[in-house]
């Protein structure tokens, strides 16, 4: 079973296992997404399909794994970064600008940010008590139409997009699937896609605080 | 004919790995632009030496950017500012009058510093025995061509092959990470059919080698590959990536 403890004991293998559950959570962002999307579709939609998934008898099993990869995703993430401090020995003296993206430097701490939006997220739906006629559609309106937090959640988009804008193109290089020569726009395809799906998470606060900012 | 540089120069002066080091500011008046930034540093050297000053030790060998002894963080930048360049093939008409340059060895704790800007490099070396070789039957040499090499592989081959091992990926990643040099180093081989061969074997005992030095890990931020002197692909990158999981993964049938 040593080739299951590689995964651990390699930078290249816990770099494998990042990029697996990175890549998982980006996943269930797609899922997420398109069913947020149904809000645009009305009120009835939206409540009917929240209804449905709260039936299924597999999402508590989905939600446990979530919070598995969560957490294994996490666990690697301080380690690496702990490594990959200590790796460098004395500091430069001269603080240059770096040739990596912000993206990929702040890596560690985009992802902080993310954890605590995350909390912050799911007290205010998951863990809320829906209310009223217009169910949990009318809790997403009526919360993300209010300035305060629609704005928090667009900027908290913007730091999600800067994660993923790294994070799944990086997850890609890690498996060594990308090459410049055979697949030239695989890199820019995937950064487009991480910008989507921060973009379509971004635009329902934004749309409900234009059309129901006053109602 | 116009005046040469007057520059200000902060170099780290360490006395041996255990001493504490510091920055030293030195004055050089009348620099010639054509000079190599090492020529430069001898010409500081000699006048250390003759004030009866201890001179700056720092690592140099060919001179012609082929070796791979150099290895100075100009200025915050590996080999200095110009890309695609090791710091002896840097000329000193890439800095301005009055500039004041910062010189410091490589930082990673993998390369601990010897004296001044040398640093000690062997974690490369240790990698390399660990498997950035073929085995083959020594005696004549082959003849020409015997083997087929497809165009491209060869070409990828030659590019990984570039790679000089100075170090200057390390000294560049945040992480002090050192994927670039031996994702060359392994890619090189395995691209030719003399390194297929072994090739299980390399990756999976390179990168157990890398994983003793304390390297730090690769986070793909490409900083190595915006300073490699010798322009090494992150390519190689994925390219060690694939393989391990793939040699780590599944058993040979």
């Amino acid at each position: 079973m040593t080739w299951l403890s590689n995964f651990l004991s390699t930078s290249v293998g816990r770099k494998q296992l990042m990029a697996v559950t990175g890549l998982g959570m980006a996943g269930f962002l797609v899922i997420h997404l398109s069913g947020n999307l149904l809000l645009f579709v009305g009120e009835q939609t939206f409540n009917d399909y929240a209804a449905f998934l709260h039936k299924q008898k597999w999402l508590p099993l989905a939600r446990i794994g979530l919070i598995a990869i969560t957490v294994v995703h996490i666990y690697l993430a301080f380690q690496l970064a702990m490594q990959n401090k200590t790796a460098r020995g004395t500091e430069y003296y001269y603080k240059a600008a770096s040739d990596a993206t912000l993206a990929s430097r702040s890596m560690i701490y985009t992802g902080c940010l993310i954890f605590f939006y995350l909390i912050i997220h799911l007290m205010n739906f998951t863990f809320e008590t829906v209310e009223g006629p217009a169910g949990l559609y009318g809790l997403v309106v009526t919360k993300l139409s209010n300035p305060t937090y629609g704005l928090f959640y667009v900027g908290a988009m913007v730091v999600l997009g800067l994660h993923l804008v790294h994070g799944i193109q990086s997850a890609f290089q890690s498996f060594g699937i990308g090459h410049r020569g055979h697949t030239p726009h695989l890199k820019k395809a995937l950064i487009g896609l991480a910008v989507l799906i921060s973009a379509g998470f971004a635009l329902i606060p934004i749309i409900m605080m234009i059309t129901k900012g006053g109602a | 004919m116009s005046k040469g540089l007057n520059l200000t120069l902060k170099v780290w002066r360490q006395k041996n790995t255990l001493s504490k080091g510091e920055i030293v500011d030195y004055q050089l008046e009348d620099i010639s632009r054509d000079m190599s930034f090492l020529e430069m540093l001898d010409v500081l050297n000699n006048r250390l030496e003759k004030e009866g000053k201890e001179p700056i030790a720092f690592d140099h060998d060919c001179r012609e950017g082929i070796c791979g002894a150099c290895s100075l963080f100009i200025n915050g930048q590996p080999h200095g500012p110009m890309k695609g360049t090791t710091a002896c093939q840097l000329h000193m008409r890439s800095f301005e009058d009055g500039a004041t340059i910062v010189v410091e060895p490589w930082r990673a704790k993998a390369f601990p510093v010897v004296k001044d800007l040398v640093t000690d490099r062997s974690a490369f070396d240790r990698i390399i025995q660990a498997g950035g070789y073929i085995s083959v039957r020594t005696g004549n040499a082959p003849d020409a061509n015997a083997i087929p090499i497809n165009k491209k592989d060869s070409e990828m081959a030659m590019d990984a092959a570039a790679c000089i091992g100075c170090g200057a990926c390390v000294a560049a990643c945040k992480n002090a990470s050192a994927m670039l040099f031996v994702s060359a180093k392994f890619s090189h081989l395995s691209l030719l059919p003399q390194g297929k061969v072994e090739e299980k074997e390399r990756v999976l005992s390179m990168v157990d080698a890398m994983e003793r030095e304390g390297f730090g890990n690769c986070t793909n931020t490409g900083a190595c590959e915006a300073e490699c002197p010798k322009e090494i692909s992150m390519d190689n990158i994925a390219r060690l990536n694939r393989k391990w999981l793939s040699a780590n993964s599944f058993a040979d049938v």
